[in-house]
């Protein structure tokens, strides 16, 4: 959606023209929130975040401009300024670095450099393979293992039933294994 | 070959790839749609009222739900059961013993004679014994199964009030190892959280000592030397060797030149020969390349060069930068690990005079390698444009 569509959308109707946001935008900005907040907030925590995103753009966006571009940039940049602001809020200072800075100093690093690039390596085949599972199985295997969320849940996402959610998850984690084993990647 | 859990590798993935395979998808429950949109609206009017969108930590708005915990309701039952057979069993011991008592009934003696009555209706807990005639032998086996019973229910009192006990106890010891479990689940969820931040999210904290704001300092003339050399080494690889040039040839007094471009015997492209004295193998050129950069963040920088018959040959490749780029700020002490220093790096850029794009910060880690001789190279750096 570009800015003056909103904007032109807004003019018509308020409610219509926010409607029409979230209903564009919204998993957009929850993905961006959830990677920023799973790991220190709860699934409350990721709401009212992204509640906060819109709510700014919302009361912050200047519908008297026209502007042709997509709008996507701008939302994204706020929703990621808002995610890192609340990601401050839920983990406190103390629990993201030690006090101890003599301490620290002595110790040597844990950082394994072979080992991390290994595993950017094997997370870009990860996501290729995912990707290649195609529809709907790579979109079940991202809710079940990366947004944590139980077969009922993916299965109102994508109208199917809970079994059959589950079926094709076993399925695609087994072809996703044998695809990766394959290249000497193994789950 | 290596074992992954997916779930770990999923969750250490950069933003970017989950959002790339999130695309045109939804990610959301209708029933959390709904929620969050109804919250945004409902944020909105308070933003709009003077109220803050995120309204900070000492507000509270909603309802929370309390649940009662399950387990006190199976604590209770032995409890509850422990006062109904109670009830019961006293009730029969008091009926026993005024019958016992009673003047106008027959008066159970243990004794041998021969006593007769009649009329006897005797109730326990466990049934009611009625005989016409009751003679002392009857009378002392009355009495014997009186006692029987009594003992029977003191029994069940006692083997409920154990039970109970014994519940309560199990309870007690479960609650205690499942508070445990949490403990030692939250200090792991720290620790994880505490190294994460450093690859995920910038740390700014509002208290910066003095010695972390002098690195800070530091730490920013230093990434602008690293934007610098960076792109030059990577991408302008001749302002800091000689390679070989040749003239553009347009005209006679054409200042111009070319890169020559070299290649194997059988027309593969080599690159652009190094022509500089100081270089002999690739390996001058990586201590060129790491008099600045630390060796453990070289990330392929030797797979530039090619060496070919004894002469070293640049792998030329030159790109533009991001017009989109405004500048750097270094914000943060991350963390201090070993000889390495990691801050976080605020990139800053803005389209709005090239394209409209809205202004966006990007956030990267850098990092610098401490020497025994107290000087910085470079180590974990990303260029920004």
């Amino acid at each position: 959606m570009t800015g003056s569509e909103y904007s032109e959308l807004f003019r018509r109707s308020e409610d219509e023209a926010y409607r029409a946001l979230f209903d564009e935008y919204g998993d957009y900005v929850y993905t961006i929130v959830y990677s920023k907040l799973h790991n220190s907030g709860s699934r409350e925590d990721i709401e009212e975040c992204v509640s906060d995103v819109f709510a700014k753009i919302y009361f912050s966006y200047d519908t008297s401009a026209e502007y042709s571009g997509d709008m996507k940039g701008y939302i994204g940049t706020i929703a990621k300024r808002t995610a890192v602001d609340a990601f401050r809020r839920t983990s406190t200072y103390q629990n993201r670095i030690s006090g101890d800075e003599d301490a620290m100093l002595g110790i040597s690093s844990d950082n394994d450099i072979e080992k991390d690039s290994d595993a950017a390596e094997v997370q870009t085949i990860l996501m290729r393979e995912i990707e290649a599972l195609g529809e709907p199985d790579s979109t079940i295997i991202i809710q079940k293992f990366y947004f944590d969320r139980n077969s009922n849940e993916i299965a109102e996402m994508l109208s199917m039933k809970a079994p059959a959610v589950r079926m094709r998850c076993k399925r695609a984690m087994s072809r996703l294994g044998e695809k990766l084993t394959q290249v000497g990647i193994t789950l | 070959m290596k074992n992954y859990n997916l779930k770990d590798l999923l969750n250490k993935s950069e933003d970017v790839n989950i959002e790339r395979l999130t695309e045109g998808k939804r990610v959301m429950t209708d029933a959390e749609r709904e929620r969050i949109f109804a919250m945004s609206k409902k944020k909105l009017e308070n933003m709009k009222n003077g109220v803050s969108a995120d309204m900070g930590e000492d507000n509270v708005n909603g309802v929370e739900t309390y649940r009662r915990p399950v387990l006190t309701r199976f604590a209770g039952m032995p409890a509850a059961a422990l006062l109904v057979v109670g009830g019961i069993g006293g009730g029969a011991y008091v009926a026993h013993n005024m019958k016992r008592t009673s003047p106008d009934d027959a008066v159970v003696q243990p004794a041998t004679g021969v006593v007769t009555t009649s009329g006897v209706t005797v109730t326990t807990g466990t049934g009611t014994y009625t005989a016409d005639t009751v003679t002392t032998a009857n009378a002392a086996e009355m009495q014997s199964k009186l006692d029987s019973d009594e003992e029977k229910i003191r029994q069940q009192i006692e083997t409920v009030a154990a039970e109970a006990q014994k519940a309560y106890e199990e309870e007690q010891k479960r609650k205690e190892a499942e508070e445990a479990a949490k403990a030692a689940s939250e200090a792991a969820e720290a620790d994880e959280a505490a190294a994460s931040t450093a690859e995920a999210e910038p740390t700014t904290k509002n208290n910066v000592s003095a010695e972390d704001a002098a690195l800070i300092e530091k730490a920013q003339s230093y990434y602008g030397k690293a934007c610098e050399l960076y792109w030059g080494y990577r991408y302008n690889f001749s302002d800091y060797v000689e390679v070989s040039k040749l003239p553009l040839g347009f005209s006679e007094d054409d200042t111009g030149f070319r890169y020559e471009m070299a290649y194997d015997d059988n027309g593969n492209f080599l690159g652009v020969p190094v022509t500089d004295p100081r270089i002999k193998s690739i390996d001058d050129i990586m201590k060129l390349y790491e008099s600045t950069f630390d060796s453990r963040y070289n990330d392929g920088y030797r797979d530039y060069f090619v060496e070919y018959k004894g002469n070293i040959y640049w792998k030329y490749g030159q790109r533009g930068g991001n017009i989109f780029y405004v500048d750097s700020v270094v914000t943060d002490v991350v963390k201090k690990e070993g000889d390495e220093i990691t801050f976080t790096v605020a990139n800053n850029y803005d389209g709005t005079g090239l394209d409209g794009t809205a202004p966006w910060t990007e956030y990267n880690e850098f990092s610098v390698i401490v020497g025994s001789d107290g000087e910085w190279k470079i180590g974990k750096f990303k260029l920004p444009y």
